[in-house]
């Protein structure tokens, strides 16, 4: 907390016992973070000989973030051996990524997200004191009252711990054999293979888990693929023919083993036997679709081209009867510069147009329900049982059925200096399978059904090309820029909006609303006037407030754009490229919560003068209401209007301390921290230069080194104080609490071929 | 050959694909079975699940410490209960829990196990009993509600609000025929964790007890129908709960506290009302609030120091409520109260006002060698701070005795203490119940009092006490017998505070402190409410106006427009008093 008078030289006695002086610590938190590093090093190695080839790559990555005691380690092995034998040609690649973290950051309102931890520090508490984390008994040591929504970053970072290992296999061999000049046949099998390890450790005596924990978490991720193909090709005089047939088989087999030990024994063992319970759950994810496809093309004079395609899939996560679903496809393109005479202006032109259907199922085990026995035992014979999850499962799913058309142009203009590419698409879905929220006095939170429409349309155009070229210097410039619009046209049960995301404890939610683009977001308000001012109530000077939800903002975004611009003299290299995103609304928790703890500067307004006001007002001996009757209250006047008896309105002119003010705002009316989070961006600038091959003497082949910014700074924002790329979680749109923002990063790369 | 060759692709390209699709219906059944989890469940492992989240479920308790334990006026002073009761704040996420936890946790599962144990009469009728218990707990905390197409999805995920009228007049009917259907020769019920463990003729007396307590619910609104149903109750021929060994209730068992990650697992093992009031971390412990306080103080009742201690508590556990660390120094806080430097004058107690937090109405501590354990422990224990951060100052109020905070407490269903009441307030009332109004009355508290002792490991209030207490009282005639009746059964309701709130409301007794003469504290909590009056029920969840609209929107008219709560449930028409 930030409220209450000015600081100064005044000293208070703090919770480790040490004495210091009560004034303002300006960047208070950057001492908290460390310079981050990365270093990746690539070596490849490669040999031929007659028709068989091998590659070898390895690469080593290593990380350390802006957070003390964190870490990240990956490294990645692929091996592709290619060769031919008679009328068949093989190529094999193994892949090995293995991958390390330590301590990954918490998200969200995570009572262990640092942002959000650090940012909700008073700016009277130094960051460093927090560094005497535990007592001397290896304790934790209280600093806030025990908030347990507040740990000490540090003690998260220091004493609890979190680390994954991840290793991922990747194999694939495919073999053809080429039957004739026309003809092929193509097998192709491959697996994904993941096993991942996560121990979360939460260290005895941490608010919130204070009996300790730990949490082994064993992800065992298998992916099949297996496909035949047969490709036929010919032509006859003008007529070009593209014929394929084939079938495919896909299959996911994931299960998961999280271990969860509470109670911990001796302090300092992490090892799941020294907790006094422990109990297992076991989650499991499998599925399998089958599928047969065709498709034929035919090209006339390399100017039309018409093609079209059919497939059926077959599905293991929809009922029977509706688990075979075949959709089709078809698209036709023409190049019509070929008409042309002249090519020097228009050098290339195609129009191209489509029409798809595209069938998709949904996540296993959703059409009976189940039941599952609970994680913890109660003992004597009893079992605790209940149905599971709270998702309602539906035994009539179809296959969600999307038609899209999408038309397209093509340019290339002066030879190839500049490249026009222009997209418009529109996306319909009729019956969506879709998690849809629900009533929970219907017993579920959740259901899954065929509802509505969702419809999915926009624009894309991207322009590139070479504004100058003089001699050995070129300038090369490109931009794009998109727009989407994707919306719920219709739901059931006359539903206008369900939650996809929730800021809890904030009492606002983002989510869909029939008829306007997905990422309302949704909340409650002050009561206002029709012109949109606050109505204050006369007797607390407070606005009133109003717990019916309204539409706040909506986080999708307008458009969304880029570019960039590429220098070219000689050997050097120099380049930068641009985002540009419009008219996303983000519900910001962090500034939320900057005004609800009095950090934010517009807090200041009407402070002094309130605690001068309640210092003479105790001088006077009088309490509130005396010194209010007195007209003697100075402080914040909310602005605002106070309804009359009549129903008019008059001006709001009741001072009453601010922090009073912004407390409600922070509880009552999250509308107040919405903003437009639009922005302009700069992504990256390289510098680099690449030696020629004089310079470099017979064993080297070639080098360049180069110097690349990422995330160099932000050329426009409209959100104050935040990040606009900072997100709440990895799906939250709309949402932002306490997010780390993205790094800044500079960097050297050395590129030497041998 | 290559003729050969082609025939053997052409073959292969026509048959794989026909091989892989040709997968059965039944195979892709089997991939798509989760081997974790079963088709098939015995309904007794969802009917433990339901009994166990009555009181085990830790966020449906949030709600009951922060709004119940408040608008009862039985806690006050602590965090939570002063910033959502005491300064009548509705929060939409503090006030869903009851209704998000019990209808998508106990009320589906119910509803889904009495559907597939026709077969099963006893099992059946025991699932259909804790229904009708859950969803009177949900009706009078939030009005009308989805009664009969709740917990249904599969037929309609929006339930329709029905009135809680109906609601009622089908407790009395469902408790009827689950009555009627009972038969110990028939099933044997292995997931009760009740008391009860099974037994038939337990649970139809508890039913029995049940129509009691619902005939005098719905008795001021509709008199006819509270009499009629309160006496074919008492002449059934089939008994109530007529002795603390018959009492209903929850066995919880030991274990650490499981807190809302607990909940979020359905760990309901431990009684989780308790664990809220002992507070989720080490400084959220419940204080008695001062119109509790002053009520038993006022009438010497024994009760008093066995509710309340004082407690020096700096370094007490999170993980249970712990004796070592919760150092009880009541006698010599008592002693010191009663000294002249720390009498605060007459009628004035070291309690907690309603709406006020712990630190608020500043206390000053004593000197420690006022208290000579405090001065010890300082002595002893330096680095625990027991006279800093206001620890000594806290001490001084007076809290709820972490023995009603253990974690294998009973869950309070019913109790013989309450069938007393029950009865004793029929008889005022003039219905047809054999007995004396006085005796009931009597007979009750005597019960409420050895429940107490046996329940709670307190020190035993003695046979001594017992009887010079009772012998104190008198009943009184009419209005005044209601209200003497009825303050008892809220000081024995402490520990079942949804009854004890639904009674408060029904019967406009026992006479509470009036908010409007108790400060605001503006500069901690948030006054966002206008009436500062005691809500009489819930608000609904805020997204039942999105996802049940049309439904939802037919309540809130019949609300008046607005979800109100400060609108009176159906069954409420008492006037409530207050001082």
């Amino acid at each position: 907390m930030s409220w209450g008078p000015k600081g100064d030289t005044n000293t208070m006695l703090y919770f480790d016992g040490v004495e210091r002086p009560f004034y303002l610590y300006k960047n208070n938190t950057s001492g908290f973070f460390r310079t981050g590093l990365t270093a990746q090093n690539t070596a490849i190695i490669s040999a031929n000989s007659g028709k068989t080839g091998m590659r070898f790559s390895f690469t080593d990555m290593r990380n350390k973030d802006i957070l003390p005691n964190t870490h990240m380690s990956r490294d990645n092995f692929n091996l592709r051996v290619n060769t031919s034998l008679a009328a068949f040609d093989f190529d094999f690649t193994a892949n090995y990524t293995r991958e390390d973290v330590k301590n990954r950051p918490a998200l969200g309102d995570s009572q262990s997200n640092v942002g959000k931890n650090l940012m909700t520090l008073a700016n009277s508490y130094n960051q460093e004191w927090l560094k005497n984390y535990q007592t001397s008994a290896g304790e934790y040591q209280p600093w806030n009252g025990n908030d347990q929504y507040n740990k000490n970053p540090y003690w998260d970072l220091y004493k609890n711990s979190n680390k994954s290992n991840k290793d991922i296999f990747r194999f694939t061999a495919k073999a053809v054999w080429n039957a004739s000049k026309h003809f092929k046949v193509q097998g192709t099998l491959g697996t994904d293979m993941n096993n991942m390890t996560f121990e979360d450790y939460i260290a005895r005596t941490t608010p919130g888990t204070a009996a300790g924990q730990l949490q082994l978490s064993t992800f065992k991720n298998r992916t099949y693929n297996a496909e035949i193909l047969g490709l036929y090709n010919n032509y006859w005089g003008d007529i070009d023919f593209n014929g394929t047939i084939g079938g495919n088989l896909f299959r996911v087999d994931n299960k998961t083993t999280i271990i969860t030990g509470t109670s911990q024994q001796l302090d300092d063992i992490i090892a799941i036997m020294n907790y006094t319970e422990q109990n297992v759950q076991e989650e499991s994810y499998k599925k399998q679709i089958n599928s047969i496809f065709g498709s034929a093309s035919l090209g006339y004079k390399h100017i039309y081209y018409l093609e079209g395609t059919i497939r059926g899939d077959k599905s293991s996560t929809l009922p029977r009867g509706n688990n075979t679903y075949v959709y089709p496809s078809i698209s036709a393109s023409w190049v019509f510069s070929e008409y042309l005479q002249k090519k020097d202006v228009l050098t290339y032109g195609k129009l191209r147009a489509s029409w798809a259907r595209v069938g998709s199922d949904t996540d296993p085990y959703m059409l009976a329900p189940s039941y599952s026995t609970g994680k913890y035992s109660y003992g004597g014979g009893y079992v605790i049982g209940m149905i599971n999850g709270s998702v309602m499962t539906n035994a009539n799913l179809k296959p969600t059925m999307t038609s899209s058309f999408e038309l397209g142009l093509e340019m290339k203009l002066f030879n190839n200096r500049m490249g026009i590419d222009f997209t418009y698409y529109n996306q319909n879905s009729t019956d969506q399978i879709i998690r849809l929220a629900s009533s929970s006095a219907s017993g579920y939170s959740y259901r899954l059904i065929n509802a509505g429409k969702i419809q999915n349309r926009g624009v894309e155009l991207s322009i590139n090309g070479r504004a100058v070229q003089a001699g050995d210097f070129a300038w090369d410039l490109g931009l794009n820029f998109s727009k989407n619009n994707n919306k719920v046209i219709e739901l059931v049960d006359g539903m206008d909006y369900f939650e996809i995301e929730k800021a809890t404890w904030c009492n606002v939610s983002v989510g869909a609303e029939v008829g306007k683009n997905f990422g309302s977001i949704v909340g409650p308000d002050f009561v206002r006037t029709d012109d949109g001012k606050l109505v204050i109530n006369a007797s607390t000077g407070l606005p009133e407030v109003d717990s019916k939800l309204k539409t706040l903002g909506n986080a999708s975004w307008d458009w969304t754009g880029g570019f960039y611009s590429t220098f070219t003299y000689k050997n050097f290299r120099l380049s930068a490229a641009f985002d540009v995103k419009v008219g996303a609304d983000l519900y910001s928790m962090s500034m939320r919560s900057a005004y609800d703890t009095g950090k934010a500067m517009e807090t200041l307004t009407g402070r002094e003068e309130w605690y001068q006001s309640e210092e003479a007002r105790l001088a006077a001996n009088m309490n509130l209401d005396e010194w209010y009757a007195a007209g003697n209250v100075k402080g914040y006047v909310v602005p605002g209007v106070i309804k009359n008896a009549d129903g008019t309105y008059r001006e709001n002119d009741i001072a009453i301390n601010p922090e009073n003010f912004w407390r409600s705002a922070a509880k009552n009316a999250p509308g107040m921290f919405v903003y437009d989070n639009s922005y302009v961006k700069c992504r990256e600038i390289t510098f680099g230069y690449t030696f020629s091959q004089k310079n470099l003497g017979k064993y080297i082949k070639g080098l360049t080194l180069s110097f690349v910014a990422r995330n160099p700074f932000i050329v426009w924002k409209n959100i104050p104080n935040i990040d606009p790329d900072s997100g709440y979680n990895t799906s939250g749109m709309g949402l932002e609490y306490g997010s780390l923002p993205s790094r800044r990063s500079y960097g050297f790369n050395v590129n030497l071929k041998f | 050959m290559k003729k050969l060759l082609y025939k053997v692709a052409g073959l292969m390209l026509i048959a794989l694909p026909l091989a892989m699709t040709s997968c059965s219906d039944d195979y892709m059944e089997e991939i798509n079975t989760d081997n974790t989890k079963t088709p098939e469940i015995n309904p007794n492992a969802q009917l433990t699940t339901a009994l166990l989240q009555t009181y085990g479920d830790f966020g449906m308790m949030d709600a009951y410490r922060c709004y119940v334990t408040g608008f009862t006026q039985y806690f006050a002073g602590g965090w939570n209960v002063s910033n959502y009761a005491g300064a009548v704040h509705a929060d939409n996420d503090m006030m869903r829990p009851i209704w998000d936890e019990l209808y998508s946790v106990a009320i589906k599962n119910l509803v889904d196990a009495i559907d597939k144990t026709a077969d099963k009469p006893n099992l059946n009728a025991i699932l259909r009993i804790h229904k009708v218990y859950l969803m009177s707990v949900l009706t009078d905390t939030y009005g009308d509600v989805p009664y009969f197409e709740a917990g249904r999805a599969s037929v309609t995920a929006t339930p329709k609000y029905d009135a809680q009228k109906d609601i009622y007049y089908d407790f009395f009917e469902e408790l009827d025929k689950c009555i009627k259907q009972f038969d110990a020769s028939k099933d044997l019920v292995t997931g009760d964790v009740s008391v009860f463990n099974g037994d038939v003729k337990s649970w139809m007396v508890y039913a029995n007890s049940l129509r009691l307590r619902y005939a005098m619910r719905v008795s001021e609104v509709d008199k006819a129908k509270g009499q009629e149903e309160f006496e074919k109750a008492v002449n059934s021929g089939i008994g109530f709960i007529d002795s603390n060994a018959k009492n209903a209730y929850i066995r919880y068992i030991d274990g650490p506290f499981t807190l809302y990650d607990g909940a979020r697992a359905l760990d309901f093992r431990v009684n989780a009302l308790g664990e809220m009031l002992y507070g989720q971390d080490s400084d959220s412990p419940t204080f008695v609030c001062a119109t509790f306080f002053n009520m038993m103080k006022n009438t010497n009742d024994p009760r008093l120091y066995r509710i309340c201690r004082h407690y020096l508590n700096p370094k007490r556990s999170a993980v249970k409520a712990d004796d070592d660390w919760n150092v009880d120094v009541t006698d010599e806080v008592v002693a010191y109260e009663n000294s002249p430097e720390g009498d605060l004058g007459e009628g004035k107690s070291y309690a907690c006002n309603i709406g006020a937090a712990w630190w608020h109405n500043w206390v000053s501590a004593p000197s420690n060698d006022k208290i000579p354990t405090l001065e010890k422990l300082v002595q002893n224990y330096p680095e625990v701070g027991f006279d800093q951060s206001n620890y000594n100052a806290r001490m001084m109020r007076p809290f709820l005795s972490i023995k009603f905070e253990k974690a294998e407490c009973p869950g309070i269903l019913m109790t013989a203490a309450e069938v007393s009441f029950l009865l004793a307030e029929a008889k005022v009332k003039g219905w047809n119940v054999t007995g004396t109004a006085e005796d009931y009355y009597k007979k009750g508290i005597r019960e409420a009092m050895e429940m107490m002792n046996s329940y709670y490991n307190i020190p035993l209030i003695t046979e001594q006490e017992i009887t010079d207490y009772i012998a104190a009282q008198t009943l009184g005639t009419g209005e005044k017998a209601i209200e003497n009746i009825n303050t008892q059964a809220w000081i024995h309701h402490m520990m079942n505070p949804a009854e004890g709130w639904a009674n408060l409301r029904r019967s406009g007794y026992p006479v509470l402190e009036d908010r409007y003469k108790y400060d605001r504290w503006p500069n901690d909590f948030t006054y966002d409410d206008e009436n500062l009056t005691t809500p009489v029920r819930l608000k609904y969840p805020n997204l039942e106006a999105k996802y049940n609209k049309a439904n939802y929107e037919a309540a809130i008219e019949k609300l008046g427009g607005t979800d109100d709560w400060h609108h009176r449930v159906w069954w409420d028409i008492a006037e409530d008093h207050v001082k």
